[in-house]
């Protein structure tokens, strides 16, 4: 079963501008339990993306299209807006990318916390409670959970940290708030967006450990939305990388790294540092994303791409199936790799 | 001789200089206003407001032209309390007879002027004490700002009715006394925007290089925040209009000169409302709502040219009623991989507005009920424009 | 740390107070040599110079007007700090304290009403116009108040009263100064201080209505962009519990200082609506005193009207820090 399965995604936004074409049409299949890397320079649409397989996008302005979305085998294409209540949160959920701006300045931690298992976590609380005063039982048993929540993702006095307001904890602590908040229910699927990147390297490292030792440990899916490679390499199974709204290359993790086969995906290798590094200096993509609503005609890639060629300017190359299951969208993949060796 | 004509030609090169100095500066102001027109004429609201402004001056300055009779001129007075006729368009006042019409043409003189002049003097003063308090900081600012704190708690229009009872009525008692009162908000406003420059880069630059402080304050802060300045004048002299309404409605303005809001107050205490006159009432009254909607018209487009966030959302209407259905299937179609992409083509008409540029860089998109097309393809209000086009 | 800054806080309001104080008081007496001369009685034929002096003084003791300026500011301070605003020169020489009570239940009954009802009605208004942004209701607030911020409050009380009150008579256009007199808290007493009161009130809320309505709409707008809106979505919750629990209760911080500012100005704003329908209010009572140069009740009403402003000024930063918790006191806004 898998845990989530989207076919041909297609987000625009019409603006005052101009349509904004976000996203082109992509598939994304993640299996039980394993961990998807979405990998793209910002303003490529993987945050868009994650936020229209949550069915958070709002339409209008945004129009979404989609063939096949589907959370463990349930077809969620077709909820309204309230069935989706009963989903998020539960069944998914979502860790953000700034901590700071998405808790609710005015309120306490714990209470935040608290309104998940009041949203969702209504009929097991009354299995286990006696019938009489209820409402004063689903409370004190949310806050019990929270503070259960809290400990798991390693805060210390959790009971302290309740009442705490978002501005008076630590950054590395705000985010691992949010990583509680995400596992809260047990879901069956998290979308991680950004996770790390508003942290410092340190502490981005703490945050990945605790992520990644509860997606294991709760059995949970994981689609990690990143524009950092290194992050990747030790969270994920799988990795997509994304340009201009599309998917351009599709692999494992030890694939993509020990062969990169799209230019793009050599570019974004290139500019990581390692250890066993030899080169003397980076390797850069030249030139710039281009605007969502100036993309340049065949293949978006073209403009920054050392390997063009004229059918690259002309005709966009398909998303071509290899075996084992990697994806490439590149006229010239082969005759790059005859050419490196 | 020779060193005299010398120190002649020296004296005679310095005073150039000196002009072309003030020249330049004269022309920049002049080119600020003018940039400033044009912003705003390509604003909707903001062209309303010139558009109003422009004829309310032109009935302030031509008036005597304008105007069938002289309101000032006692010989120029009919029959009190006409009715509206072709001799006298609006009537004319139950007390002294004059024209209604001509009044409400020298009205525009005495509200128009009370309001710039003093819009004017408080630009100056609360820029001024606003800047100093901003950047000088320290006891300059706990001064200034304790100042602002003390106005601010002393009622106005009570304080300002004193003034006036002991300073008497004439214009200038009334520009001062509502300058003196007026200008804490736009310090307040002014003051933490500097405080926000003043920890720019560019200034710390400026500073590090040896830029004394007044050249970074008439180079950097000041034009940092002319917009924001402009915008608050506009704003403060239409509440310096209305101020002025109310102060002569309560006959505390100046007795001699004629204005709207002693036009009303005399309306109500004659009676215009027994004898049914509501002409007397209602057209003063609209010259007040013209000449305080142009001016906030100005300054709430400033605003809105300022900060782009700000943005209603109501123009976006206009432009999705293009976007009709076969186009955006076009687009849709266009994202499979089989068929051909060309360039560029999915750019409307308005796409190289800085505006557009600007919502996208902001990421602002704001709703519309033109396009309701849902996450499963689902079409409700797209079919009415697909009918009408 | 805390308490510290309320002494501190307290300390700068009551300073505040004293300067407040010291302008209401030299003031209204700019170029005014003798404040009392007009209340001197001709000098008579037979009356020496020295004898007319006597009765001058006798007269400036009477109206506390005795010494230089500054003896009377002293003596002034020294009455306030015993709660004292002095004597009236009306007739009857009333105390200045019994006419600010008299007169003060009449403009709250305004000004209380309009707030309350501008306050209600513009929250509810604003969320639906946020709620349906883009829509009529929106637009049509949006139009509402680029008239209704135009539209001076005596220009719409004048044509209330012209239109309600004379053409169709369904409200009285002056106030019936017999609801004064005869006032004994009985049922039709308190009905017809409502009918009285309805066209003032109508005509300050109207404005007031559309400004918190339109404070509200943007408030509750940009609080909803934010993301923490998104987190409370993705966590499931229902629309209400967003909009009830997260949206609204940000939005509402705004509204907060917005309120605390009309508070402040309760007492003095509804001077030239009280004049319009001859109320017998604190604006009324300020009109008579400045006509007759009464100057302790003059600067007794200003006196006890920044007092009233500074108190609300003080109470609304202790509520908003309660509210917010990000605003700790102390720190400089």
């Amino acid at each position: 079963m898998k845990a989530l399965e989207v076919k041909n995604l297609k987000v625009v936004f019409p603006t005052e501008a101009g349509i904004v074409r976000a996203v082109e049409g992509i598939d994304i299949e993640i299996e039980q339990g394993q961990c998807a890397a979405i990998v793209g320079e910002s303003g490529c649409g993987k945050s868009v993306t994650s936020l229209a397989v949550m069915k958070l996008l709002s339409t209008p302005p945004a129009i979404v299209r989609v063939d096949k979305l589907e959370l463990g085998g349930v077809d969620i294409k077709n909820l309204n807006d309230k069935q989706m209540q009963k989903v998020r949160g539960k069944d998914i959920s979502m860790v953000f990318q700034d901590a700071l701006t998405a808790l609710n300045p005015v309120m306490p931690i714990g209470k935040q916390i608290d309104e998940i298992f009041l949203a969702h976590g209504k009929l097991n609380f009354q299995a286990k409670e006696g019938e009489e005063n209820k409402r004063i039982n689903l409370k004190k048993e949310a806050k019990k959970r929270t503070i259960e929540a809290l400990k798991l993702v390693g805060i210390s006095d959790a009971e302290l940290r309740y009442r705490a307001y978002p501005h008076q904890l630590s950054g590395g602590m705000r985010q691992r708030v949010l990583i509680a908040m995400a596992f809260a229910c047990n879901p069956n699927l998290i979308i991680a967006d950004e996770p790390t990147t508003a942290l410092d390297v340190t502490i981005q490292a703490q945050v990945l450990d605790i992520l990644k030792e509860l997606q294991i440990k709760q059995k949970t899916s994981l689609m990690l939305i990143t524009h950092d490679l290194s992050i990747v390499m030790s969270m994920a199974d799988e990795i997509y990388v994304m340009y201009c709204g599309k998917i351009v290359e599709r692999a494992k993790t030890r694939d993509l790294f020990v062969q990169p086969l799209h230019p793009y995906t050599m570019g974004l290798l290139g500019s990581i540092a390692r250890l066993d590094d030899e080169r003397g200096r980076f390797v850069q993509i030249p030139l710039s994303l281009p605007s969502p609503m100036r993309k340049p005609s065949g293949c978006y890639f073209h403009p920054r791409c050392s390997f063009a060629t004229e059918k690259c300017k002309e005709d966009m190359p398909p998303l071509e199936k290899l075996d084992d299951g990697r994806c490439i969208r590149c006229w010239n993949y082969r005759e790059i790799q005859n050419a490196k060796k | 001789m020779k060193t005299i004509q010398g120190q002649d030609q020296e004296f005679a090169t310095k005073i150039l200089s000196v002009l072309k100095k003030i020249g330049i500066t004269c022309l920049r102001i002049l080119e600020g206003i003018w940039s400033f027109i044009k912003k705003l004429w390509k604003h909707k609201q903001g062209r309303v407001g010139l558009i109003i402004v422009a004829l309310l001056v032109f009935c302030a300055v031509f008036a005597p032209i304008i105007a069938p009779y002289n309101p000032y001129d006692v010989t120029q007075r009919a029959e009190k309390g006409l009715s509206p006729s072709w001799d006298h368009l609006l009537g004319t006042s139950i007390t002294t007879g004059q024209d209604i019409f001509s009044m409400l043409i020298y009205g525009a003189r005495s509200s128009l002027s009370i309001g710039l002049i003093t819009g004017l003097v408080i630009a100056v003063l609360g820029s001024l004490l606003g800047i100093a308090a901003g950047y000088i900081g320290g006891w300059v600012d706990t001064i200034i700002m304790r100042i602002v704190d003390i106005l601010l708690v002393i009622p106005t229009l009570p304080l300002v009715i004193v003034m006036t009872n002991v300073l008497g009525t004439s214009y200038a008692v009334i520009v001062l006394v509502f300058a003196a009162f007026g200008w804490t908000g736009l310090a307040r406003v002014i003051r933490s925007q500097v405080m926000l420059i003043k920890n720019a880069n560019y200034v710390k630059a400026a500073e590090l290089i040896g830029a004394s402080k007044w050249y970074i304050m008439w180079r950097h802060i000041l034009p940092a925040v002319s917009n924001l300045l402009i915008m608050s004048t506009a704003l403060t002299s239409a509440g310096i209009m209305v101020a002025e309404a109310g102060l002569s409605f309560l006959g505390l303005g100046n007795p001699e000169a004629v204005s709207w809001g002693k036009m009303l107050a005399d309306a109500q205490s004659s009676g215009a409302m027994l004898f049914g006159h509501w002409w007397s009432i209602l057209a003063p009254g609209i010259g007040i709502f013209l000449a305080v909607f142009s001016f906030m018209r100005i300054g709430l487009a400033m605003e809105e040219i300022l900060n782009p966030r700000m943005r209603k959302g109501s123009s976006m209407v206009k432009v999705f009623k293009h976007l009709n259905n076969k186009y955006l299937e076009e687009v849709f179609a266009s994202m499979d991989d089989g068929s051909k992409l060309k360039g560029e083509y999915a750019t409307c008409s308005i796409n190289e507005t800085p505006e557009g540029r600007e919502m996208l860089a902001c990421g602002e998109y704001a709703p519309s009920e033109e396009v309701a097309v849902t996450a499963n393809g689902e079409e409700s209000k797209r079919k009415e424009d697909d009918e009408s086009a | 740390m805390k308490t510290s800054y309320v002494i501190k806080r307290i300390l700068l309001t009551i300073f505040i107070f004293f300067i407040v104080v010291t302008l209401c008081f030299f003031i209204p007496r700019i170029g005014v040599t003798d404040p009392a001369s007009r209340y001197y009685p001709a000098q008579s034929a037979g009356m020496t110079d020295e004898v007319y002096e006597e009765i001058k003084e006798d007269i400036r003791i009477q109206y506390g007007l005795n010494g230089t300026t500054f003896e009377q500011y002293v003596r002034y301070l020294k009455q306030l700090f015993k709660g004292d605003l002095g004597i009236s020169y009306q007739s009857g020489n009333p105390k200045v304290i019994d006419c600010i009570a008299e007169c003060l239940p009449w403009t709250l009954v305004l000004s209380v009403t309009n707030l309350l009802i501008s306050l209600i009605l513009g929250i509810i208004i604003g969320t639906m116009a946020a709620w349906k942004r883009g829509r009529w209701q929106d637009k049509a607030l949006l139009n509402a108040s680029t008239v209704t911020t135009a539209l001076p409050s005596f220009f719409i009380a004048l044509l209330l009263s012209f239109y309600l009150g004379f053409e169709l008579e369904l409200f009285p256009a002056y106030t019936d100064q017999n609801m004064v007199t005869g006032f004994d808290w009985s049922w039709q007493a308190i009905s017809t201080v409502m009918y009285n009161a309805a066209l003032p009130i109508f005509s300050m809320a109207i404005g007031g209505i559309v400004s918190y309505g339109q404070s509200t709409r943007n408030s509750v707008i940009a609080v909803s962009g934010d993301e923490f809106i998104l987190t409370a979505k993705a966590k499931g919750l229902s629309n209400n519990r967003v909009i009830y629990g997260h949206t609204l209760r940000n939005a509402m911080l705004p509204i907060v200082t917005q309120f605390g500012m009309n508070i402040s100005g309760l007492i003095g704003g509804a001077v030239v609506i009280e004049k319009i329908f001859n109320w017998n209010g604190m604006g009324t009572l300020f009109l008579t005193a400045n006509s007759n140069n009464d100057y302790p009740l003059m600067m007794g009403i200003m006196i006890f009207m920044s007092a009233f402003a500074l108190v609300a000024n003080l109470l609304t930063d202790f509520v908003y820090s309660l509210l917010d918790p990000r605003v700790t006191l102390g720190e400089k806004r």
